[in-house]
Parts: structure tokens; C-alpha cells; sequence
């Protein structure tokens, strides 16, 4: 295939263009549109800072505050919220759960997508086609779809196991494998892209001097698509991380939940007892610290997701 | 290098699954022995609770299990799942995993009973209460026993009982407590009256679906009866009866009144009913568990109070929804059960539910909350034949028709967006569809 | 469009060189754990799915009853299902617009501006909060003498009050809750895209006097349209899958109402029975494949539409 750069209106009324030092002052035909939306975007900002910090506020107020005064200030703090929802929902283990399934999902799922990607992006055999278009009904199927099939097959793999293969078996392996599954289709489908803009004579480059495929792909395609890869890992831990419905489903054991979980058996214990500050200080209690988390590696996630499928 | 490597632990795999396969196929690691019944003090009995930890329902399930095993030796293996518990209990009871005691009522028995997952707990009616010298049965209204029971038998030991009613705070109108309105005609005067002196008679979380539908079901089971609204899903002449038109314009009046405030359809629960307990709204129609809901919300001075929703002629009907606890069908410790079923129906045990939790108490002796004692009352006056379940059981009967038909059609009603004729043409056409395509 | 020019400066590396013998050697072992644990645990499930979709059947313990196909004709004459398809399809594409709207505007300005980063990481931040989270508080800030109102009074723009989740207004509700919480993520893919345009392309289209628009539309999104694409696939799978952010917004006391449901709704609504009801499987299944066909047609239109030639830049 050819590839052209389809900016010839630019060189249509441009001189050939040549290199020279980096200009930003605007000019008199400038668009006039950028500087409402600059203020939308500030506005969108200030919007979403406000309401982490109405959350906050209001994990600090009464029941009657919350509902009475909107954005009033606490009268006087209570702290009691945080040990009420802290005592009740069980987030300690929950979150041990989540910070355990989650890693080992995410890094499994790249460890197997990456491989196919690579092929995929790289051969040009028949089957290669196929598996893309394999891989991309695959990321069209919601996970809704199967997840009766999945309950029943949970039983069954938990049965199995007992029974016939260690004695002992734990739903949240079930939750990996299953997490691992439902994550693979569309990792697969991002890495092939990073993969596919990587140039091809890294791999001509390679095999010239000999290195096995396996090597190739390891220690040279690897590397290079890095980025991808890690906004890929990013991604998908995000996904995980939130995930709700599925572990709701496979897992009974709350003590063995994640996150979501417990917050939503909060949210219920909360509501039918009509706790609001407690509501509130829960999301507080799991919100902060992803907050604080994210402006603390932030710039490394967006680096991750911005340097993502096109090295 | 890598090749060599790869195919060793692929071969490894290979033939590591190979050994367990064929040592898996005969001996199993968990062996069934150990049936043997006489064996008293090793009996364990698994429940799995709706409730989570730290409510009110877990503390007092915990007193009653702590009691029952420091008396009987018998352990209870208790999970506090949460309300989410009912998916996981489905699927765990169908395939063998399930608990030996589970949360249920009047809401699901019917579901359960069909599915084959219920134990016939009649054989509990006649037990002693521990210590108390009388049986199960006679400590519990008969209209109670009725709701809950499935296929004419006993599916669960009722512990407490929703209900629903019209609510109003008599620190403010006192009046009410002697002389509530007894028809619809005096209930619309007592609205207007209300208007009249500027107040907003009826608040409403117009987003909760399964709280507008309160209107219309009051209104056509106290003009046709229980059953009236449920078997609308069964056969669309039933849409044809007056009652139902007159139900349907009973809604229609409400909204056209102005009874309510501009934005009802809007609120968010639980908004509205705090906003009642702020004295912002006089009345309004919901379940038993709303004065405990607000309880922390009521302005200075409230006293909750309800009274029930104006029959018709003869008729008085009451929502009576019990709640309680099930035996599993597979159960293997029926008479640990049953024991720990009567000792949860002891006065003490019993009486946490309106002490601790706040509900009307399913026993008869248990006093309820100050808030739900007329309520509790007519439940206990109320001929069985007058009673239905949560929703006239529409929704756990016929789940789709409620979900897809009758709600959306009952919110376009309520909102004001059909009227009366056009609710029951919608209501009448839809259904024909449904059981169209559904026989 | 008279000629196209290839610009002698810019190393256009775009000739495949036929069989990469190295590459199909691994084909097989690469492929096959992917391949495996797919076909495993997503397309076994879904046959079954087809297969349940074909039944009457209320969960485990009651019994299966073959209806055929009656599932889904039920679907098409059935009010509740064709608002709530409707509603998804209208998500789909006026939130898609919107979405890339917010994205191609704010990529558009964000380029060269101060605080971009910021910007763009805080846009970013309701994408990593827990939806259960979002919508409670949203919640509370929607209702009719909640925070919006309270504050649209303030600021004397009472006549602009509304019962924002009222019936007639809480699917607008949902499309831009949906907008604000994940246009952030979708800027992020995209941008994967245009943080590799070397910048010295707009410094050239600048002194030829193109104006940021020009720019825009004749630099970013030719040399992004890989970004782009894989961003609107993205956006269409989980468009069509929109579950959570409705159900945060009106809550689960209930059956969400009728004008707030999405088909994935929908098919909760039919898996569980509702807050109060028997799960109906069989039907809930026939949803699930019929998002599912939906999607990848649309997925495929999209693909053929946004097909043409990749441009690689080394």
C-alpha cells in the first residue's frame, strides 16, 4: 500500500515548506472558536474539582444538612461518618481483593494479548486474517450476553476443581481467568494497531541479524511498542478496577468482593438505614485515594494512554 | 534458546494435567461419608442472610444464633451478603451449593415454591416455642400465616411485615389519629382542605417507579379486591372493568388536582420523604418503612403516624408482605432447622424486629414502633381473604408484564401525561401483545 | 482534488514486504493461549446464550420450555423494548457526536495551550470513578430542590429550573452525564494519535498562513484517523452496552422508567426479574444477542466508512 500525507491543501498555497524556529503568535485569520471552548474546558475543570470536593464536604454533615443545605458547610464535622462506613464495609479486605485480582488480570491479559497482537499486526497468513476478525467479533460481544453461562460454569469449574483436582478452589481465580477473558478481545485489538504502525524494517533489521522470531518479538518489538503497551495494561487494570457486575455475580463470598461490591452492599446498608454522611464518607474513604493516587502517577497514566497505540 | 524452553513447560503442563486427570477420575478429595444423622453435635447449619453487616437485621439474626447455639450445641455458619444475596441464592439453590437457611417472603415464595427450592415448614406450626408452651402457630394473625405461605403451605417463619399506608405526622395534624378519612371522596376533601391553606398535600419520588404505583394499586384492590391489579397481566377484558377505569381516574384526579408540587416526577428517593419528615408535605402514600427510613430527617416534634388508604363499601384491603426466614428443600439438617426456626420465634427473638429494627414484629404479642401501631392493628384485625401481598403480587408473578407494561404505563398515568382512558387503551393494547406473544 | 503531493521531507515508510517467514513460525503458539481462553470462556457462553434465547426459562431449578423464536419476535412488538433500543441507538449517536465534539474541539485548542496536561488529566478523572460513586452524587445534585436548582436560583436564573429527572428530561440527563464522565478517556485515545504528529507540521502550516481550523482538519485528524477510528469502534461497543450510569441516576429502588432505559436495561431487567421479580433468561438472552448483532453491524459500517489508507510516519 501506499502511504501519502494528504495535506495538499496546505502545500497547495504553500512554498515547499522548510524547517524553521517554532512560531505560536496567532494571526489575523486565526479560527476565533479556541478561546469560548479554552473557557468551557476551565469551567469543565473547575466543575469536576468542585465535586470531589462536595463529596467531601458532605461525608462531613448530618443527614439534615445534606439534604437541607446543599452546599452548605458542616456545621460541625462529623468524623463519625468515616468510622461508621470505614466499620461496615468491610473496604480493608475488599480492597486487598481488588489490588490482588486486578494486578494479576491485567498483567495476564497483556502477557497473552500481546503475543497475538504482534502476529496479527505481522503475518500475512490467512489465519492471521482470521483471528483479527475473530478477535473483533469478540470485542463486540457485551459481557452481559454470557453472563448466565458464566454463573452456571463458575459452579461447575468450582465443582470440578473440589472434586477432582485439588481439593480447594477459590471463586476469584474463577474472576482472573474470566477478567483475563473479557479483557483479551479488546487488548488484542489495541496492541494490534501499536504494533501494525511500528515500522517493518525493525523486523527485516532483526531477522537479518539472525534473532529467532521469538527473539524479535521479545527483546526488539517489545521495547519499542512499550507505550502501547502499557496503556493497554493501564486501561484494562482501570476496567477491572471498576468492575461491578461480574463479581456481583461469580463471587457470593463477601468477605472474598472487590471494591465496587462492597461499595454497592454500602450504598444498601446506607440507604435502607438512611445514612447519607456515611453514603458520602464511603465514596470518600474509596475515591480519595484513587484521586490522590492519580495526581500522584497521573501525568504517568495520561503518558501511558497518550503515547499509546502509535509509538 | 526460547523454543527449547517453551516446549519443556508445555510439556510439563501437558503431562502434569495428564496425571491429575487420570488419578482425578477416580477418588475424589471430598468424600460424601459422613451422613450419619445421630451425630448431634457436629451439625452445622449454613444461612445466608439479605442483610450486611452492621444493620440492625444482622445484630439481631446474630442474638438469635448465639442464643440458639450456646442452647442447643447446633453451630450456625452465617454470610451477610447484602441485598444482592437473591441472584447467588437462585443459581446456588438450583444447582445443590445453596444454604440451609435463607432469607425470604411473601415477595419470591411463590418463585421458590415453583422451583422446587422450599422445605414445607407446616410440621413448625405445631412446635412448642422454647419455653413458652405454646406452638408456632399460635403466636402469629392469621393473616400473617397467609402471606406466607406458598401452595397452601408454610414456606417461612415470618419475623416482620411491611405494609404500606398513608403517612402523616400527627404532632401536626392529631386529628387524624381519631378520625382518618374513611372514603375516597373524604380523603380528596381532606386533600383539599390542605390546599386550601396553602400546604402541598401529597409529596412523591416520582423516579421510583415502584412507589407511583401505590396509588393505583390501593385504588383498584380496594374496588375490586386483592388480586384486581394482578390478574390485569392474565386476560385483557379484565382492563374492562369499571373498577379499573375508576382507579384510573382516581389516579388522574390526584395529578389534575394539584395535590402535588411541580416537580414530584423529578425527585430522587429518597428526597420527597425527607422532605415530608421536614413537615414540607402532608401525606404521603408509602411502604411501612418509611417512618424508620426518616427517622433521622423529622422535624422537631414529628410523631409518624399512618392510616390506611379508604376502602370501598365492605372492602378494606391491606397489604400484608411478610418477611422471614426458609428452609432449603436439600437440606440435610431439617430438625436442626426446624429447631432453630422456634427458637427465632421466641418472644425475645421476635421482638427485636420492632425494637432493634424498627418493622412491625410478625408475632402478634410484639408491640411495633409507636409510628406503626394503627397499622399494626388492622394487619392483626384483617380477614385473611382481604389481605395481598407487596404489589398484589404483580411483580413476582408476572415480572416482564410489571417491568415493560404496567409500571411504564402507570408512570405516564401518574405523571400526567395520559389520562385515565388513554392509561387503560395503552394498558389494554400492550397487554395484548404480551400475551400474544407470550402464549 | 488535483494532485496529491508526497512531501520528500517526511520518511514515509509504507511498502510490506510479503512473508515475514519468522513471523508465521510463532503464528500458532502466539495465537493460540488468546484464541483459546476467548473461545473458552466468551464464545462457548455465547453459543449456550443462542441457545437460551430459544427457551422460556426463569434460572436453574425451574424447567426450560422451547418457544422458538418467540423470544424474539416479543422483542419487536414490545413498547418497552423498542423505546429502550430506540433510546440506545440515540445515545449511541447524539452521545458519539457529542463526545467527539467535546474531543475534536478540545484537542483543536488544548495543542500548545498552558495547563493542557492538567486539563486534560482532571477531564480525565470521573472516567477512573466508580459509576455507583458518580451517580449518587449526581443524584443529589438533580433533584428538583437540589444542588443545579439551589444554585440556578442563586444566580437569579430561576425560570431555568427543572425536575431534571423527571421523565421527559432524564435520558438528556444521562446522554450528557454519560458525555462528561467519559470524554476524557476518549480524548486520551485519540491523543494517542496526535501527540505523535510531529509539531513541525504546524509550524509549517503556519507560516503558510492555515488557521488552527485548517490545521486541524488538514493535519491532526488525517494523521490521528487510526486514533480516531479505534476510539469510535470503542465508543460504539460500549455505547451499546450503557448499563450503570442509568441505573446510578435513577437508582435501583426500582424498574428504571421507561424513558431512561437502554437495551443493556433492558436485558438487567429481564436477567434479575427486576428489584421484586423472577429472572426470564430466555428473554434476556434474546436482548443479548440482538445488542450484540446491532453492534457488530454497526462496528462493520464503521470500519468501511472510516476505512483508508494508514499513513505511518517513522
Amino acid at each position: 500500500m501506499t502511504a501519502t500525507i494528504p495535506v495538499q491543501a496546505i502545500s497547495d498555497d504553500a512554498p515547499p515548506p522548510t524547517r524553521r524556529p517554532r512560531r505560536w503568535t496567532a494571526r489575523p485569520g486565526s479560527f476565533a472558536m479556541p478561546n469560548p471552548i479554552k473557557m468551557l474546558l476551565w469551567i469543565w475543570v473547575v466543575f469536576n474539582i468542585f465535586m470531589a470536593v462536595w463529596v467531601g464536604l458532605n461525608a462531613l454533615k448530618t443527614d439534615r444538612e445534606i439534604f437541607g443545605a446543599p452546599f452548605g458547610l458542616p456545621a460541625s464535622p462529623q468524623w463519625d461518618n468515616f468510622v461508621t462506613a470505614w466499620s461496615l464495609s468491610g473496604f480493608g479486605g475488599a480492597a486487598l481483593n481488588s489490588a490482588v485480582v486486578v494486578a494479576l488480570s491485567a498483567v495476564l491479559t497483556i502477557a497473552i494479548a500481546a503475543p497475538a497482537a504482534y502476529v496479527i499486526s505481522r503475518s500475512h497468513r490467512r489465519l492471521a486474517a482470521l483471528a483479527k476478525t475473530y478477535v473483533a467479533l469478540c470485542v463486540a460481544l457485551p459481557v452481559q450476553t454470557i453472563l448466565v453461562p458464566l454463573f452456571i460454569a463458575r459452579s461447575e469449574v468450582r465443582a470440578f476443581a473440589i472434586e477432582y483436582l485439588f481439593g480447594w478452589w477459590d471463586d476469584r481465580i474463577t474472576l482472573v481467568f474470566i477478567y483475563i477473558a473479557t479483557s483479551l478481545p479488546f487488548s488484542v485489538f489495541l496492541l494490534t494497531a501499536a504494533f501494525a504502525s511500528l515500522p517493518t524494517s525493525l523486523n527485516e533489521a532483526a531477522e537479518m541479524d539472525g534473532a529467532s522470531p521469538l527473539d524479535t518479538f521479545a527483546r526488539i518489538m517489545v521495547p519499542v511498542a512499550w507505550p502501547g503497551i502499557k496503556s493497554a495494561l493501564v486501561l484494562n487494570a482501570l476496567n477491572m478496577w471498576n468492575e461491578t457486575l461480574l463479581v456481583l455475580v461469580l463471587i457470593p463470598d463477601p468477605s472474598q468482593q472487590t471494591l465496587p461490591a462492597a461499595l454497592l452492599r454500602l450504598y444498601g446498608t446506607m440507604q435502607y438505614n438512611s445514612n447519607w454522611g456515611g453514603l458520602f464518607a464511603g465514596i470518600v474513604i474509596l475515591i480519595y485515594p484513587v484521586l490522590v493516587l492519580y495526581l500522584w502517577v497521573g501525568r504517568r497514566i495520561m503518558e501511558g494512554l497518550t503515547s499509546g497505540a502509535t509509538k | 534458546m526460547f523454543r527449547k524452553s517453551r516446549i519443556g513447560l508445555t510439556g510439563a503442563v501437558v503431562a502434569l494435567a495428564g496425571v491429575l486427570a487420570l488419578s482425578g477420575c477416580g477418588t475424589r478429595f471430598q468424600d460424601d461419608a459422613g451422613d450419619d444423622p445421630t451425630v448431634q453435635q457436629d451439625v452445622t447449619l449454613t444461612y445466608w442472610a439479605a442483610w450486611s453487616e452492621g444493620e440492625p437485621q444482622q445484630v439481631i439474626m446474630d442474638a438469635i444464633i448465639e442464643d440458639f447455639t450456646a442452647e442447643t450445641g447446633v453451630e450456625v455458619d452465617v454470610q451477610y451478603m447484602g441485598r444482592q444475596v437473591t441472584q447467588s441464592l437462585i443459581n446456588a439453590l438450583a444447582t445443590g451449593e445453596g444454604p440451609d437457611l435463607f432469607d425470604a417472603g411473601t415477595r419470591n415464595i411463590m418463585d421458590f415454591q415453583a422451583r422446587g427450592f422450599l422445605a414445607d415448614l407446616d410440621p413448625l406450626l405445631d412446635r412448642e416455642v422454647p419455653g413458652e408452651g405454646v406452638p408456632v402457630s399460635e403466636t402469629i394473625a392469621d393473616s400473617v400465616i397467609e402471606s406466607s405461605q406458598a401452595d397452601g403451605k408454610l414456606a417461612i417463619l415470618p419475623t416482620y411485615i411491611n405494609s404500606n399506608a398513608i403517612w402523616f405526622n400527627a404532632g401536626r395534624f392529631p386529628e387524624l389519629r381519631e378520625t382518618p378519612p374513611q372514603t375516597w371522596d373524604e380523603l380528596i376533601a381532606l386533600f383539599d382542605e390542605h390546599k386550601a391553606q396553602g400546604l402541598v398535600p401529597i409529596g412523591a419520588d416520582g423516579t421510583v417507579s415502584g412507589y407511583n404505583v401505590f396509588w393505583i394499586f390501593q385504588s383498584l384492590v380496594q374496588l375490586g379486591g386483592p388480586g384486581t391489579m394482578r390478574e390485569l397481566a392474565e386476560d385483557t377484558a379484565n382492563w374492562d372493568a369499571p373498577e379499573v377505569l375508576e382507579a384510573a381516574k382516581r389516579v388522574q384526579q390526584l395529578v389534575e388536582g394539584g395535590y402535588l408540587d411541580d416537580t414530584y416526577m423529578g425527585s430522587k428517593y429518597p428526597d420527597a420523604q425527607n422532605r415530608w419528615a421536614n413537615d414540607e408535605y402532608s401525606f404521603m402514600l408509602n411502604g411501612s418503612y418509611m417512618g424508620g427510613e426518616t427517622t433521622d430527617q423529622q422535624a422537631e416534634g414529628f410523631e409518624a403516624d399512618t392510616f390506611l388508604f379508604p376502602g370501598e363499601g365492605d372492602n378494606q384491603v391491606i397489604e400484608v408482605t411478610a418477611n422471614g426466614l426458609a428452609v432449603s428443600a436439600d437440606t440435610e439438617e431439617m430438625d436442626a432447622a426446624l429447631d432453630f426456626l422456634s427458637y427465632a420465634a421466641k418472644s425475645d427473638h421476635q421482638t427485636l424486629w420492632s425494637t432493634e429494627a424498627g418493622f412491625i414484629g410478625a408475632r402478634s404479642d410484639v408491640e411495633p414502633p409507636a409510628s406503626l401501631i394503627s397499622l399494626y392493628e388492622h394487619i392483626q384485625q384483617a380477614d385473611p381473604d382481604q389481605v395481598t401481598g407487596a404489589h398484589d403480587l404483580a411483580a413476582a408473578t408476572h415480572p416482564q408484564w410489571w417491568n415493560d407494561i404496567f409500571l411504564p404505563a402507570n408512570d405516564a398515568l401518574f405523571s400526567g401525561e395520559l389520562t385515565a382512558e388513554a392509561f387503560i387503551a395503552r394498558g389494554k393494547e400492550d397487554t395484548a401483545t404480551f400475551l400474544g406473544s407470550d402464549g | 482534488m488535483t494532485q496529491v503531493h508526497e512531501m520528500s521531507d517526511i520518511p514515509v515508510a509504507g511498502t510490506r514486504r510479503a512473508g515475514h517467514r519468522g513471523v508465521d513460525r510463532v503464528l500458532i503458539p502466539f495465537l493460540a493461549p488468546a484464541i483459546a481462553l476467548m473461545t473458552l470462556v466468551l464464545v462457548f457462553p455465547s453459543a449456550f446464550t443462542v441457545l437460551l434465547s430459544l427457551v422460556d426459562w426463569r434460572g436453574p431449578g425451574a424447567p426450560m420450555e422451547w418457544v422458538g423464536i418467540d423470544n424474539y419476535t416479543s422483542l419487536w412488538t414490545s413498547r418497552a423494548f423498542r423505546v429502550s433500543f430506540t433510546n440506545t441507538l440515540v445515545l449511541v449517536f447524539l452521545g458519539g457526536a457529542g463526545i467527539f465534539a467535546v474531543v475534536f474541539f478540545s484537542l483543536m485548542v488544548l495543542r500548545g495551550m498552558r495547563g493542557a496536561g492538567f486539563i486534560r488529566s482532571v477531564i480525565f478523572v470521573p472516567y477512573i470513578i466508580s459509576p455507583i460513586a458518580i451517580g449518587a452524587a449526581l443524584g443529589f445534585l438533580l433533584n428538583p430542590q437540589g444542588g443545579l436548582n439551589t444554585l440556578l436560583d442563586t444566580v437569579g436564573l430561576e425560570r431555568l429550573q427543572r425536575a431534571w429527572l423527571a421523565p421527559e428530561m432524564v435520558f438528556q440527563m444521562i446522554v450528557i452525564g454519560l458525555v462528561w464522565s467519559v470524554s476524557g478517556f476518549y480524548i486520551a485515545i485519540v491523543a494517542t494519535g496526535t501527540d505523535q504528529i510531529p509539531p513541525y507540521l504546524y509550524e509549517e502550516a503556519e507560516l503558510a498562513g492555515a488557521s488552527r481550523w485548517k490545521q486541524f482538519w488538514l493535519i491532526t485528524v488525517p494523521l490521528s484517523w487510526e486514533s480516531v477510528s479505534v476510539a469510535s469502534t470503542l465508543w460504539i461497543i460500549t455505547g451499546m452496552k450503557t448499563f450503570e450510569i442509568v441505573i446510578a441516576f435513577v437508582g435501583s429502588q426500582s424498574s428504571p422508567p421507561l424513558q431512561a432505559r437502554t437495551a443493556a436495561v433492558q436485558q438487567y431487567l429481564a436477567t434479575t426479574g427486576g428489584p421484586e421479580g423472577v429472572p426470564q433468561l430466555g428473554r434476556a438472552a434474546a436482548v443479548g444477542i440482538a445488542i450484540f448483532v446491532v453492534t457488530t453491524v454497526l462496528v462493520l459500517i464503521l470500519q468501511r466508512v472510516m476505512r483508508r489508507e494508514r499513513i505511518e510516519l517513522s
